[in-house]
C-alpha cells in the first residue's frame, strides 16, 4: 500500500470511527516508516475536521466526537513511545488538562495530537482537574508549557487560579501558559494571565513557537 | 446474589447538613434575611401587576389553552447566574455555595425573579449523583459537584450490587427539596406564589445518570457500543431513581417540572447497535412521574443535545411524549426551530425554542431581536407554545439579558 493511500484510509477509518481497523492502520503505518507527525495530521487530523464539520451540519453526534476523541487518545499511546525530537518541536514537556469542573475532553485531545505530533512531549491528566493537579504535573515533568482547557463559562476563571498557583510554586516563570476552549479570547487570556490562547491547535502551537522565538511578548511583557 | 445496597461515596468539602434526612433537615432565616425574603418578594408582586396578566395566570394559560395577552416566557438562568443577582456581579458568592447552602440557593432565585421580572422561578439541580453510585466527589466553586476517580461501574457485579439512592436521604437531595419546599412556604407568606410560577427540575434524565455518576463520558459511550447489557442495566437503575426523584418533588408543590436530556448526543441506531428501547425507558419515567404529579401539573423536557430530531418521533411512537407522560419541550438553540414548532404543533404537545447563547452573551441585540422575533412568531401559532431564553452564560451582562427579556416581552405579544 502506498503511503498515500495508507493515508486515506487512515481518515477513512477515523470519519467512521473504526477502531480496530485505525490501529491496526497505526502500526502498519509506523512499519512503513510514516513519522507520527504525518499519521497525525495528514491521516487522523482530516478525518476529525470531517467528523467536526459533520457535527457543525448536525449530520454526526457529540458520541461521535467522544469516540473520536478515545481512539484518538488509544492512538497516541501507540504513538508515544516512538514519538522523537523533532519536525519542528522543542521535544519540551507540557502538562495539559481541562480545568476543575469542566468533563470536556475532546478539544482538549485534538490539541494534545496536535502538540505531539509537532515534537513536545504531552501528558495529558485529563479532565476536572484542580489547579494543584497542573502544578504538581508540571514539577514532576519539568513542563516548558502548560495547557489547560476551559469551555464552560463559570470555569473560565479557574485558569486564574491555575496561573496563581504555578506563581506560589515559583514555576509560572519556567514555562509557558496557554489556554484554549469555546469562548476564549485575548481579553479573558489577558484577564486570567496566560500567555497565549489558541482558538485552535495549529494556532496555539504557532503562537508557543512565536513566544519562545520571542515573537510574541509573554503575559508579564504585555 | 447480595441484596444491593446504597453506596454514597465521600463527597469532599461538602456542608454540614449533608446526608441529613429531609425531615431532619432545618434553618432558620435571620430577621436581616428575612427582610431580603419580604422585599424581594413585594418586588415580585410589584413586578406581576406591570402586564395584563400574572405570569402564574400566564403559564396556566399556556398549558390550558386559554387566551393570554402574551407568550409565556421560559429562562434557564440557573444557580451560577442567580449568584450574579446576589453579589452585585462581584463574582464573590460562588455558585458552588449555593449548591451548599440551601438558603443562599432560595436567595439566588428570588433575586433574580425580582431583578430581571421573570415570569417562572426554575429550580435547576444540584447535583447528578456524581457520588451516589460508588465514587468518590467533591463540591466545587464554579460547578456542580464532580466525581472523583474513576467512574464506579464497569461490570454488571458492579451495578447490580449498588442500590437506587433515595433523594429523601441520601447525598445533596435532601438539601435541594428542602430549598424547593422552603420557597414555596416564603412566596406564600409573601402572598406571590400565586404569582410566580415554580417549576423544579429531576435531571438528569436516565442518560445523564448513567454518565455523570456511573460511567463516565467516554467509557458510557463506549459501552453503549460495545457491552449494551450493561448499559441497558445502568440505564433501568438510573431511571429508577430519575422515577424516585420526580416523585419526591410533588411534596415540594411546584407549579410545573420538567427533567433534561441529552438524548441527541447519539443517534438511535449506531451500525449495529439498536438503542431504540432508550425510548421506552423514557416513556416510563414520564409516566410514572407524570401519574404520581396528576395531569394538571405540567412536565416537561428540556433538551440539550443536537441530533434530538432523530429521537423526536420515536419518543412520541413509544409513549415518551403525549398524553400520560412529557406534556412537551424546551429546546435549546440546535435544531431548525420550525421544524420543531410545527411538529409539536401538530401533536398539540407544548413547546419553547430558544435563541442562540452567544448571541445574548456577546450583546448583539440585532440578532437577539431576529432570533425572537422568528421563534416568537412560529410560537404564537399554538396556545401551547412559549418564548424561550437560555441558558444564560455565566458572563452574560446583567443588562443585557433585562434588554433581552424586554425584547421578548415585546415580540411575544398578541
Amino acid at each position: 500500500m502506498s503511503k498515500e493511500e495508507l493515508l486515506n484510509k487512515l481518515t477513512d477509518g477515523m470519519v467512521e470511527i473504526e477502531e480496530d481497523e485505525v490501529l491496526e492502520l497505526v502500526d502498519q503505518a509506523i512499519e512503513a516508516g510514516l513519522q507520527p507527525m504525518e499519521i497525525i495530521t495528514e491521516g487522523l487530523q482530516p478525518g476529525l475536521t470531517i467528523i467536526g464539520e459533520g457535527f457543525d451540519k448536525h449530520t454526526r453526534f457529540t458520541s461521535d466526537l467522544i469516540l473520536a476523541g478515545e481512539l484518538l487518545n488509544d492512538v497516541m499511546e501507540k504513538l508515544r513511545p516512538i514519538m522523537v525530537k523533532g519536525a519542528g518541536g522543542t521535544g519540551d514537556n507540557m502538562v495539559i488538562g481541562t480545568v476543575e469542573g469542566d468533563e470536556h475532553s475532546v478539544g482538549k485531545r485534538v490539541v494534545t495530537a496536535m502538540f505531539t505530533g509537532a515534537g513536545y512531549n504531552v501528558i495529558d491528566i485529563g479532565e476536572n482537574q484542580p489547579a494543584s493537579a497542573f502544578v504538581n504535573a508540571a514539577k514532576e515533568n519539568d513542563a516548558k508549557i502548560v495547557g489547560a482547557s476551559a469551555i464552560l463559562g463559570p470555569q473560565k476563571p479557574y485558569c486564574k487560579v491555575i496561573h496563581d498557583a504555578m506563581v506560589e510554586a515559583g514555576i509560572r516563570d519556567n514555562l509557558l501558559f496557554v489556554i484554549g476552549g469555546w469562548g476564549m479570547t485575548q481579553e479573558w487570556c489577558d484577564n486570567v494571565c496566560a500567555d497565549a490562547y489558541g482558538d485552535t491547535a495549529k494556532e496555539a502551537i504557532e503562537k508557543v513557537r512565536k513566544i519562545q522565538a520571542g515573537e510574541i511578548p509573554r503575559w508579564n511583557k504585555r | 446474589m447480595a441484596t444491593p445496597q446504597v453506596k454514597i461515596g465521600n463527597m469532599e468539602n461538602a456542608p454540614d447538613w449533608y446526608g441529613t434526612p429531609l425531615d431532619k433537615i432545618h434553618f432558620e432565616w435571620s430577621q436581616e434575611e428575612e427582610l431580603m425574603l419580604q422585599r424581594w418578594c413585594e418586588k415580585i408582586a410589584k413586578n406581576c401587576e406591570e402586564e395584563e396578566m400574572t405570569p402564574m395566570e400566564r403559564y396556566h394559560a399556556t398549558f390550558e389553552m386559554k387566551p393570554k395577552d402574551r407568550l409565556h416566557i421560559e429562562v434557564k438562568y440557573n444557580v451560577p447566574y442567580g449568584v450574579r443577582s446576589l453579589d452585585s456581579w462581584a463574582d464573590a458568592i460562588k455558585p458552588g455555595d449555593c449548591y451548599k447552602r440551601p438558603k443562599l440557593h432560595i436567595m439566588a432565585h428570588l433575586a433574580t425573579a425580582a431583578r430581571f421580572k421573570l415570569d417562572i422561578i426554575n429550580i435547576y439541580v444540584i447535583h447528578y449523583t456524581e457520588e451516589c453510585w460508588g465514587a468518590d466527589g467533591r463540591m466545587i466553586d464554579y460547578g456542580t459537584p464532580q466525581m472523583v476517580g474513576d467512574p464506579p461501574i464497569k461490570t454488571m457485579e458492579d451495578i447490580e450490587s449498588v442500590a437506587v439512592p433515595d433523594p429523601k436521604l441520601h447525598s445533596l437531595y435532601p438539601g435541594y427539596l428542602w430549598a424547593a419546599k422552603e420557597i414555596k412556604r416564603i412566596m406564600k407568606k409573601y402572598g406571590i406564589a400565586d404569582k410566580l410560577p415554580v417549576e423544579l427540575s429531576f435531571c438528569g434524565d436516565p442518560l445523564g445518570t448513567v454518565h455523570l455518576g456511573m460511567t463516565g463520558f467516554g467509557q458510557g459511550v463506549v459501552m453503549m457500543r460495545k457491552n449494551q447489557e450493561l448499559f441497558k442495566a445502568c440505564m433501568e437503575k438510573a431511571a429508577a431513581f430519575q422515577i424516585a426523584f420526580g416523585k419526591a418533588c410533588k411534596e415540594c408543590e411546584p407549579d410545573g417540572m420538567y427533567l433534561c436530556t441529552y438524548m441527541g448526543a447519539f443517534p438511535p441506531k449506531v451500525k449495529d447497535v439498536d438503542n431504540t428501547w432508550i425510548t421506552d425507558i423514557m416513556a416510563k419515567v414520564g409516566r410514572e412521574v407524570k401519574g404520581h404529579l396528576g395531569q394538571d401539573l405540567p412536565l416537561w423536557h428540556t433538551g440539550g443535545a443536537d441530533g434530538f430530531d432523530k429521537w423526536m418521533p420515536l419518543y412520541y411512537e413509544h409513549g415518551a411524549m403525549g398524553t400520560g407522560s412529557f406534556d412537551g419541550m424546551w429546546f435549546g438553540d440546535y435544531l431548525d426551530h420550525k421544524e420543531v414548532f410545527n411538529y409539536f404543533r401538530e401533536r398539540d404537545l407544548y413547546c419553547a425554542f430558544s435563541i442562540n447563547d452567544h448571541a445574548v452573551l456577546d450583546a448583539d441585540f440585532a440578532t437577539i431581536e431576529e432570533l425572537l422575533k422568528l421563534r416568537c412568531d412560529e410560537a404564537k401559532k399554538h396556545p401551547k407554545h412559549a418564548c424561550a431564553i437560555g441558558v444564560l452564560d455565566y458572563w452574560t451582562p446583567q443588562p443585557v439579558f433585562e434588554k433581552t427579556m424586554e425584547m421578548a416581552k415585546k415580540l411575544s405579544k398578541f
